[in-house]
């Protein structure tokens, strides 16, 4: 198992998970605090084991432009885009936010796609470009909260409220050259800071020592995170990047489909009219209920499912779930029920997205 | 019967296998309008299957800012009788909140 420099300084003995061979935190303290914290504080993640792969040269623009399934060859410099890779057979590789400056683009990747990311862009490679992997030398911090924003504003000598959403910056930090990115995956609001690996402790303290009286700022670990994350259906590799094709798991909104070409470009189209026979969707039931992934989903006694994910949802105190649905009951507002391993059956009731109201919806920054 | 459920949910009574089948395709009709009116009214350049029921319909998701927000208002007044108010993010949040507001508001 390997630990980057920024888990290694702050893991101590908390709980800890393996996302393709690296260490990440689970929980600093207690999973509701935690994600208490994210919905009404800010929360401090570690994100220093994601992939952080640099590419430049002459066309390097065109070579991601064409494998990526969004339209990046005019955007923006300073400006951020979350893009989904795929395969040659249309199968998701991961969901991937780029960033573009003036003579590079840095592809952050999910953690448990790192590797896969990475031999992609190797194996795809074109003469007059090339690929860095940074992931070592660089730490990636998130703050996520409905005061994420009072926190970045520490950082940044403009205002905030100016930052517009995926867009970033690259500033000064103690003499230390740091990307400020917002962006966010749970809904509420999000910053993403970049900074190289051996300052990254020191800037994770002094964040940590910002919170006052107003604002609780707390280190996150991966299961809060998640949780949120589902609550709002950000797309988790680990959950929609397995079995599913991007239809299935409804990741349609992040391709672009009118764009030219792509890799997987033929053959996601090939599946699209082959039609799609199941679906993700989301589900709550009762706290109590005994329900797993890879449990079944029934109507009378036909299975036409089963669960992929399957959590404990602070806000809604119930349990929130994904389950892929044959395509013709994959729909919001329905109940359906759940047969454990015991061979219980349990009410399920499928759901309308967001299934939690983010506080930053209704909170502007100022 | 269903003798494991909780208090709360043993009045629930499950519908049939058809049953649940024909409410699914009534649902999934609603979506389908409202996903063709959003494409129809907003002028976007896309096919309505191409939006998914749970994708956000601002920022991220389908793009749309606060302007389109304003037509949306006056386009479901128009098409479901149902009036949203400019306080209300929360129906922007898919086109399956925005079906749920619907049916929860329309008048039968």
């Amino acid at each position: 198992m390997k630990t980057t420099l920024l888990t290694k300084n702050i893991m101590n003995d908390h709980a800890c998970r393996v996302a393709d061979g690296y260490a990440v935190v689970s929980a600093y303290t207690d999973v509701n605090e935690e994600y208490c914290v994210l919905r009404g504080g800010v929360g401090l993640i570690d994100l220093s084991s994601v992939g952080k792969i640099k590419v430049t040269g002459e066309s390097h623009v065109e070579f991601i432009n064409a494998l990526v399934t969004k339209e990046i060859e005019f955007l923006d410099i300073e400006k951020s885009l979350y893009t989904l890779l795929l395969d040659g057979d249309g199968q998701v590789i991961d969901l991937v936010n780029v960033y573009k400056t003036e003579d590079a683009i840095l592809i952050e990747t999910s953690i448990t796609k790192r590797s896969a990311v990475l031999a992609w862009l190797n194996e795809r490679k074109v003469d007059d470009v090339e690929i860095e992997d940074l992931s070592e030398m660089l730490a990636m911090i998130g703050l996520e909260g409905p005061y994420a924003w009072k926190l970045g504003q520490r950082l940044i000598d403009f205002e905030i409220s100016s930052l517009p959403f995926q867009a970033f910056v690259e500033i000064d930090w103690n003499g230390h050259h740091v990307f400020f990115a917002r962006t966010g995956v749970t809904g509420e609001y999000g910053y993403k800071i970049i900074v190289q690996m051996d300052v990254a402790h020191q800037m994770w303290e002094t964040l940590l020592g910002y919170a006052d009286e107003d604002v609780k700022v707390q280190a996150v670990g991966m299961d809060a995170l998640e949780i949120a994350m589902m609550e709002v259906r950000q797309p988790n590799m680990t959950v929609e990047g397995n079995e599913l094709t991007l239809y299935e798991a409804c990741l349609e909104w992040l391709v672009s489909f009118d764009k030219e070409d792509f890799a997987g470009f033929d053959a996601i189209h090939s599946m699209r009219e082959q039609g799609v026979k199941q679906r993700l969707i989301g589900f709550v039931t009762n706290p109590d209920h005994m329900l797993d992934a890879n449990d079944s989903v029934v109507v009378e006694d036909t299975n036409v499912g089963k669960v992929l994910q399957i959590c404990y949802s602070p806000s809604l105190d119930k349990k929130l779930g994904l389950a892929v649905i044959q395509e013709e009951f994959s729909v919001s507002g329905i109940d359906l029920e759940g047969l454990n391993q015991n061979g219980e059956r349990v009410l399920i009731q499928t759901q309308s997205s967001p299934y939690t109201f983010p506080k930053s919806w209704s909170i502007k920054i100022i | 019967m269903n003798p494991q459920y909780n208090d709360m949910e043993r009045g629930t009574t499950l519908l049939t296998y058809q049953e649940t089948k024909e409410k699914a395709e009534k649902r999934r009709e609603l979506t389908q309008r409202i996903k063709a009116i959003i494409v129809e009214r907003l002028n976007l350049d896309m096919e309505p299957s191409l939006i998914t029921d749970d994708q956000p319909l601002f920022g991220r998701g389908l793009g749309l800012d606060s302007i389109d927000a304003l037509e949306l208002f006056v386009v479901i007044e128009d098409e479901f009788g149902v009036t949203i108010y400019d306080d209300n993010m929360e129906v922007f949040g898919s086109v399956n909140k925005l079906a749920d507001y619907i049916l929860e508001n329309i008048e039968e």
